[in-house]
């Protein structure tokens, strides 16, 4: 069987490099987007088996964007196809901000399956992404 | 029914007078009090149309701050310079022109004409300091002000002018808070970002995924690891600071047991103290004593004063928190029996960033921000907090809670 894909989305490279390094050791296949866009892009082209989303990018709330986008109830949305894909937040700001958007109490409002806080733990991140993966 | 008109009138300008004196203190809606302001001048006196501008210093003109009666097109006639037409006013004293159209010291004559206006009053509007700008009536008619008249409007044009001052502090205050607060904000993420991208890169290295590491680069590892925790701790804390200080005025108090409290956070740190060979022991009253506040608040100034009573102990030490009523006052007391203060030091361990040399010693990288912060938090929640110690020998920090309305003891 093929390795499980997985693209990160976030404009930090350094984060992604850990990250990717890390999912590679541990038999993943990575592809890295460091935008929205070009993240979006990536989702129709590889099809991936679970999303890593950064929130906080060009905008700060770029991440909730492209979720809403990916998640889009609308039939006619471009990503209908892709809607079904686990997304992994990675957030530094649910804290600090006050903002309550865990998938637990806030579903309707932010469309993801899990949240990481920053500063990343790796092993919680294989946890989740594993968790993720097999459930997807 | 002269005589009653007049006393009516007097009344109104007296109401206008003390509903003014009122707003000095006030410091809600600038433009709905001008509004009234004018509107009533435009009331009691019979005027066509009343005008506040302030003065800006840079440019020497005076801005528009409220109009009425006035058309949009010549109140925003152009900009109307300090230097020509307000000469007088701006001096201290009213200046009054009967014939505006035709009088050479006004500034647009013609608009004026267009406008309808004639006689124009213009009155200083006198700071603490200094005049901040005019207030200004148009009339239709030529016509001339009593004495009476205008010493009624000199005495709002005072008050207003006090009142116009606090609120634009006010403003200037608010805006400066708001800046300040998007700052913190700002560097907060800015350095926290790049530290959490170090941590993750260092995390690959010290889980071998790019390779085993020898002894010394571990070592090494460790050592940049401190240096970034004290940094993220750094950054934490300030804005913990900043967050308190925004969020107090609107943190709800509610009665709290200080006995629960404190037991709360004994077990959350007794695991730490036994694992650093510590005794720590608590002596809580049967009584429930009860203090108003948050309990992030509360929570903070215990965790704060008990992490530092670990730290700066060292092994085989005592820790003692002891919680009694006195006079009427709710009493925290711990006590550490860790290097203490030297007397010269005592004074300062509140000051921002003050570090003593023995604490340098033993946590070369704290930042002098907690005991200053756990002072402020007491202070906001009308308590007091002291310190004694003797150098070597411990240290024992007694916060003091007076009774207020909601202070109270039950069983």
């Amino acid at each position: 069987m093929d390795k499980p894909k997985i693209l990160i989305i976030d404009d930090d490279p350094d984060l992604v490099e850990s990250m990717q390094i890390t999912l590679e050791a541990n038999d993943y296949q990575v592809e890295s987007a460091y935008n929205g866009t070009e993240g979006l892009r990536l989702v129709k082209e590889i099809n991936p088996d679970l999303i890593i989303l950064d929130v906080m990018m060009d905008s700060i709330t770029e991440g909730f964007q492209v979720s809403y986008q990916l998640r889009s109830p609308d039939p006619q949305s471009p990503y209908r196809d892709y809607a079904n894909i686990p997304i992994l937040m990675v957030t530094g700001v649910s804290q600090k901000m006050h903002m309550k958007f865990s998938p637990e109490t806030d579903e309707d409002y932010l469309p993801v399956d899990e949240l990481v806080e920053k500063p990343i733990q790796l092993d919680a991140l294989l946890e989740k992404v594993g968790k993720l993966i097999k459930k997807g | 029914m002269g005589i009653d008109k007049d006393l009516k009138n007097s009344l109104r300008r007296l109401e206008l007078l003390n509903q003014v004196a009122k707003d000095i203190t006030s410091t809600l809606g600038l433009e709905p009090r001008l509004g009234f302001v004018c509107q009533s001048i435009i009331d009691i006196m019979g005027v066509k149309g009343v005008s506040i501008r302030l003065l800006d210093q840079k440019t020497n003109r005076l801005e528009l701050a409220f109009a009425c009666g006035l058309s949009e097109e010549y109140v925003h006639k152009g900009p109307v310079e300090a230097d020509k037409s307000l000469a007088k006013a701006l001096e201290g004293t009213p200046h009054f022109v009967s014939d505006a159209p035709n009088d050479p010291g006004i500034q647009y004559p013609e608009e004026a004409r267009r406008e309808g206006l004639v006689s124009v009053l213009s009155l200083p509007l006198k700071g603490r300091t200094k005049v901040i700008g005019t207030l200004r009536l148009y009339t239709g008619e030529k016509r001339s002000f009593t004495r009476d008249e205008i010493d009624f409007l000199s005495a709002l044009a005072a008050q207003g002018a006090i009142s116009l001052e606090n609120a634009r502090s006010y403003d200037a205050l608010e805006q400066q808070d708001k800046a300040k607060s998007d700052f913190i904000m700002m560097m907060t993420h800015e350095l926290k970002a790049p530290l959490m991208a170090v941590q993750g890169l260092l995390d690959v290295m010290q889980k071998g995924y790019v390779g085993p590491l020898t002894e010394k680069q571990k070592e090494l590892i460790g050592r940049i690891y401190r240096r970034i925790d004290s940094l993220t701790e750094v950054s934490t804390d300030l804005l913990d600071i900043y967050e308190w200080q925004t969020k107090r005025p609107d943190t709800q108090s509610i009665p709290l047991s200080m006995n629960v409290q404190i037991q709360r956070a004994v077990d959350l740190f007794k695991t730490s103290a036994l694992e650093k060979g510590l005794a720590m022991d608590v002596d809580l009253p049967d009584q429930d004593l009860i203090l108003m506040g948050s309990e992030d608040e509360v929570e903070k100034i215990l965790n704060n004063l008990i992490t530092n009573a670990i730290k700066y102990t060292p092994k085989g030490g005592n820790i003692s928190l002891a919680l009694s009523a006195s006079g009427g006052s709710v009493v925290f007391m711990i006590k550490d029996t860790g290097i203490g203060i030297n007397d010269e030091d005592i004074p300062k361990v509140f000051d921002d960033f003050f570090r003593s040399k023995g604490a340098k010693k033993i946590d070369p990288y704290g930042k002098g921000l907690g005991l200053p912060f756990v002072k402020q938090i007491v202070e906001g929640l009308g308590g007091t907090i002291r310190v004694k110690s003797e150098e070597g020998k411990g240290a024992e920090f007694i916060l003091s809670f007076p009774p207020s309305d909601g202070f109270s003891t039950h069983e």
